[in-house]
């Protein structure tokens, strides 16, 4: 194929691809500015007239809307930090050393994840009540760690395993301890690996519905707040709501994974390659 | 390196915990009632408010799916602890929360607001909270089902019949002639999985082609009606099985004569009060059945203030909160006082219609099953699934009902429960 | 050296054990609990009679089977078309990776308003003058569209963790190896078949890995946009629990799920042995 005729397929396949994604997300947005009678009316218009601010702003005014978004995003921040700290020495063993047990521990966190979280319910609930985690954000925040965790592990496996162990042993002849080596070389050149096993745990914990509503009665976070009600095992909301919902959820999800986006395709002066 | 954010992550964390900071004047109230959006801000900002201000309690109002709402009750009861103060839910589900021993006897709390004789509770409703030997909830609200239809769907009403006096036949030809003179199958069930349609099959269409909910399941009759239903469906939306709240597709236009629960139908009325009109459920051979639905407030045994509970409860059957509750979200009074209030718009026509369905001639009360203790949650599923079935998968009608009929006839015989009306008292209940 | 990796792996084990291990345990165990505590296989039978059980089955494995692959190809494509490093990759890359964020009950609801008869492909077809009246697409008479309509959605929403894990992996692949094989005049297709798949193998794995365990999980776009008419496991297993209130067989539905997904999570490691357990060192 010429060069020219390549770089067509490649604009064409992008293009078609970022509509593929963006215009169900286009369609959301408009409607979550579009007033409620207009959502009825058949054909509905794409494009709203008038524009209406009405039903996000319904949503910023509902009581316990921002504090419970401050406590999603708590909860999710801390999810990733546990769950890194927590994970990524396990997936570090798995990719380096080979041990008795290790394929049977890989499978066995991967068993816990195919657990359907839904049953978890009642026992994890009595559990925290004894715990005293029950109602707390730290409560929230082990539990979507711990659905997290089985995945972060497996990631960061395949994270390590790209990062050539002879690099590491480069730096330990010349003088590094196994720490050092490790710090200065390994974890560099995994950042987009563990940048991927964030975006992937914040979303987790970021759009958590279960153990959110289960686990909290005051402290609630916004989807035990918002997708209960508009979600379709929830109760009806008319569509303007569910549509402002929908797209409320969406923003601070947009915003965090712009951030964490970069870290996948930095390389961090890493000159290896 | 992190470590130190985590730390004050943490720190924060434990700060904002609710048991070292929560006010002793807080009280939680969760409830199935009042979920969608909108109605939890009126709950909040509206009814609850007068109470704060005059108790200076602050009330938590928590609302979520029955789901959640329950697993999160027993396993406060299972721990021992809790902080649900004071609850409110469905007739349905107390028996349930009975058999778990979540709740608590409210027989004193009820003689104690009788005594202040500003409110008469009607005596049936009361009743439908005695389970298991004890007073398991004070009646809160009532609600009921019955049909909408859009003004365009008028015209092809069976001519020379009346819409107030509605039959299964003539429900079934309007589907008919509406599907003719469109192409469009434009009546709707709301049989999604979170829908209501099992209530319209053991609380209205049993009872009414068969008089009964439970012995004559497989009956004759019975076959009949399932017969009646197959037509029907064939002139039923064909989404009807997404369908969880029918407001929605009648605002849309998908569906123009929709049955469902008052509360699921109003939002329509209220949006588009001159484009709708409220009529009774059908009736059938054996009159027209329809269902009261009651909702009660109970106090769970782990609540942590029963008596900033039964505060809040003194507060939501008051006579006068009780008419802010029919104006404010179309739920009947359960006290006599707050009946015959004024209201307007798409409200007074639903209040009109739930008037005509339940003092028309022919009209017959259909009550939830109780005594299935435990296993409550399996009676409504038994209807569904033999619906689903017999319309949807075409199975042989006799067939299902045999299989299905056997399961009902296990359930009743293994909690030794009586028939619900209108059946005979009768303990256990036989599946005939 | 030999306690290193059993130190490395303790935070994990027992952060699990605590917090999701220790609670599964006992709801895991009622699938097996009589009413007097003894075992008893009564739940599983109980499931295995009930109406949705087969349909549920067929319609999890069928629904995974179709899904998967094609989240995998697109993801992949979108991964080779993010390393081409074309100008606004970056924006390209940040477009694609946005239905990560929004939840499968968000998902539903977005496919449902574009689905319904009411909704924005009617619309759109109406527009067109391709219709005069609105097609039902989400009707039992006409399964092709509905399982249509699911799949749409479910690669829509879930391409986006494949793409993510595959982008990771492309990351960490060295630039000379590719240089090499330029220098051996492979074409696009043969470094692609030769050079960049085998060594992506350890992240296809992975991500064939969450995806089919996540796959077996889903059930909230599935209900918004077929009802039970499509039943799903995992659907089954939370309205047995929640909805009909029966812990013991919303549990055998739970034993089924994780059997499953074990059994091919166990054949994906064993088809896509990587270079790892060559390249781990004790």
């Amino acid at each position: 194929m010429t060069t020219a005729g390549r770089r067509a397929l490649l604009g064409i396949s992008v293009a078609l691809l970022t509509a593929w994604v963006l215009v169900p997300l286009l369609l959301v947005a408009v409607a979550s500015l579009t007033t409620r009678s207009q959502l009825y009316t058949w054909p509905r218009s794409i494009i709203p007239h008038p524009w209406s601010l009405e039903t996000i702003r319904f949503f910023f005014r509902t009581q316990g809307v921002l504090e419970s978004t401050e406590r999603s995003l708590l909860v999710a921040v801390l999810t990733i930090l546990l769950s890194v700290l927590v994970g990524a020495p396990a997936g570090y063993a798995l990719s380096r050393f080979r041990f008795a047990g290790r394929e049977g521990f890989r499978l066995a966190i991967l068993a816990t994840k195919t657990f359907p979280a839904t049953i978890l319910a009642v026992p994890l609930a009595v559990a925290f009540i004894s715990w005293g985690l029950y109602d707390t954000l730290l409560g929230v925040a082990f539990v979507h760690t711990a659905l997290a965790l089985p995945f972060t592990v497996v990631i960061t496996t395949t994270v390590f395993i790209g990062v050539p162990y002879e690099l590491e042993e480069a730096a330990m002849t010349l003088g590094c301890n196994r720490l050092a080596a490790f710090r200065r070389i390994a974890l560099p050149i995994a950042l987009p690996g563990l940048a991927a096993a964030a975006i992937f745990t914040f979303v987790l914990s970021w759009n958590e519905v279960f153990a959110a509503t289960i686990l909290t009665v005051r402290n609630r976070t916004l989807p035990a707040l918002v997708m209960n009600s508009v979600g379709a095992l929830g109760s009806g909301a008319p569509l303007d709501y569910r549509f402002a919902a929908g797209f409320f959820m969406i923003i601070p999800a947009l915003i965090i994974i712009l951030v964490i986006r970069r870290y996948l395709l930095t390389l961090w002066g890493i000159t290896v390659r | 390196m992190r470590c130190g954010l985590l730390v004050a992550c943490l720190a924060l964390l434990l700060g904002a915990a609710p048991t070292s900071s929560a006010p002793a004047q807080e009280v939680t109230f969760t409830s199935t009632q009042l979920t969608p959006v909108e109605e939890q801000e009126w709950a909040r900002t509206t009814l609850l408010k007068p109470f704060e201000d005059e108790s200076g309690i602050r009330v938590q109002f928590v609302a979520d799916t029955a789901g959640p709402y329950i697993d999160r009750l027993l396993a406060e009861t299972k721990a021992g602890r809790g902080s649900v103060a004071v609850t409110g839910t469905l007739q349905g589900d107390y028996p349930l929360l009975v058999a778990q021993g979540a709740v608590r006897d409210v027989a004193p709390l009820l003689r104690e607001l009788e005594g202040r004789r500003d409110r008469t509770f009607v005596p049936d409703v009361v009743k439908s909270g005695q389970i298991s030997g004890i007073q398991a909830f004070v009646p809160w609200m009532q609600a009921t089902y019955l049909i909408v239809a859009s003004k365009q769907a008028m015209p092809y009403f069976p001519r020379g019949r009346n819409p107030q006096a509605m039959t299964y036949d003539d429900l079934l030809q309007w589907g008919e002639n509406i599907k003719q003179a469109t192409g469009q199958r434009r009546i709707g069930f709301p049989s999604g999985p979170t829908g209501l349609y099992g209530r319209f099959l053991h609380g209205y269409a049993y009872p009414s082609f068969t008089g009964s909910q439970v012995k004559k399941f497989k009956s004759p009759e019975a076959v009949e009606m399932w017969r009646y239903l197959r037509r029907l469906w064939g002139v039923s939306h064909p989404s009807s099985f997404l369908y969880n709240f029918m407001q929605e597709p009648l605002l849309l236009g998908e569906v123009w004569v929709a049955w469902d629960h008052v509360a699921r139908l109003l939002p329509a009325l209220r949006d588009r009060p001159n484009d709708f009109v409220v009529l009774p459920s059908p009736a059938g051979p054996k009159g027209r059945s329809y269902l009261a639905v009651i909702a009660g407030l109970g106090v769970p045994k782990t609540s942590p203030n029963p008596d900033a509970a039964a505060r809040v409860i003194e507060y939501l059957t008051r006579p006068k909160t009780q008419v802010m509750t029919l104006q404010g979200v179309a739920f009947f009074p359960t006290v006599r006082e707050a009946s015959g209030a004024v209201a307007a718009g798409g409200l007074k026509a639903m209040i009109d219609g739930v008037t005509a369905q339940a003092t028309a001639r022919d009209a017959r009360t259909a009550l939830l099953p109780i005594g299935l203790g435990a296993r409550s949650g399996e009676f409504v599923p038994l209807y569904v699934d033999t619906f689903r079935q017999i319309a949807v998968q075409g199975r042989k009608i006799e067939d299902v009902l045999a299989a299905q009929g056997a399961k009902l006839a296990d359930l009743y015989r293994a909690t030794n429960a009586a028939c619900p009306p209108p059946d005979p008292e009768e303990r256990p209940c036989r599946v005939e | 050296m030999d306690w290193l990796p059993y130190a490395l792996l303790l935070p994990t084990v027992a952060f699990l054990s605590v917090f999701f291990v220790y609670p599964m345990v006992q709801a895991l165990l009622i699938s097996v609990r009589g009413e007097d505590g003894g075992f008893t296989l009564r739940h599983f039978q109980a499931m295995a009679q009930d109406t949705y059980f087969g349909d549920a089955l067929r319609n999890s494995l069928v629904l995974t089977a179709i899904t998967i692959p094609l989240q995998v190809a697109l993801g992949l494509a979108i991964a080779l078309l993010v390393n081409a490093r074309f100008r606004g990759h970056e924006w390209f890359l940040y477009a694609c990776a946005i239905p990560l964020g929004i939840s499968d009950l968000a998902a539903g609801l977005i496919w449902l308003s574009v689905f319904t008869e009411r909704g924005y492909l009617n619309a759109a077809l109406r527009g067109m003058g391709w219709v005069s009246q609105p097609i039902t697409f989400l009707s039992p008479e006409h399964p092709g569209w509905l399982y249509g309509a699911m799949i749409a959605t479910e690669v829509w929403r879930a391409t986006a963790i494949v793409m993510i894990v595959l982008v990771a992996g492309l990351q960490l692949i060295p630039k000379d190896y590719f240089e090499t094989a330029d220098v051996f005049g492979a074409t696009g297709w043969r470094k692609l078949r030769y050079v960049t798949l085998p060594l992506m193998r350890p992240a296809l794995q992975t991500a064939l890995i969450i995806r089919t365990i996540l796959a077996f999980q889903l059930f909230a776009t599935v209900i918004t946009l077929a009802g039970r008419i499509v039943p799903v496991l995992a659907g089954e297993a939370y309205f047995q629990y929640s909805q009909y209130r029966n812990p013991n067989v919303a549990s055998a539905y739970a034993v089924v799920i994780m059997t499953l997904s074990m059994a091919i999570t166990v054949i994906y490691l064993w088809l896509l042995r990587t270079r790892d357990v060559e390249a781990a060192r004790g």
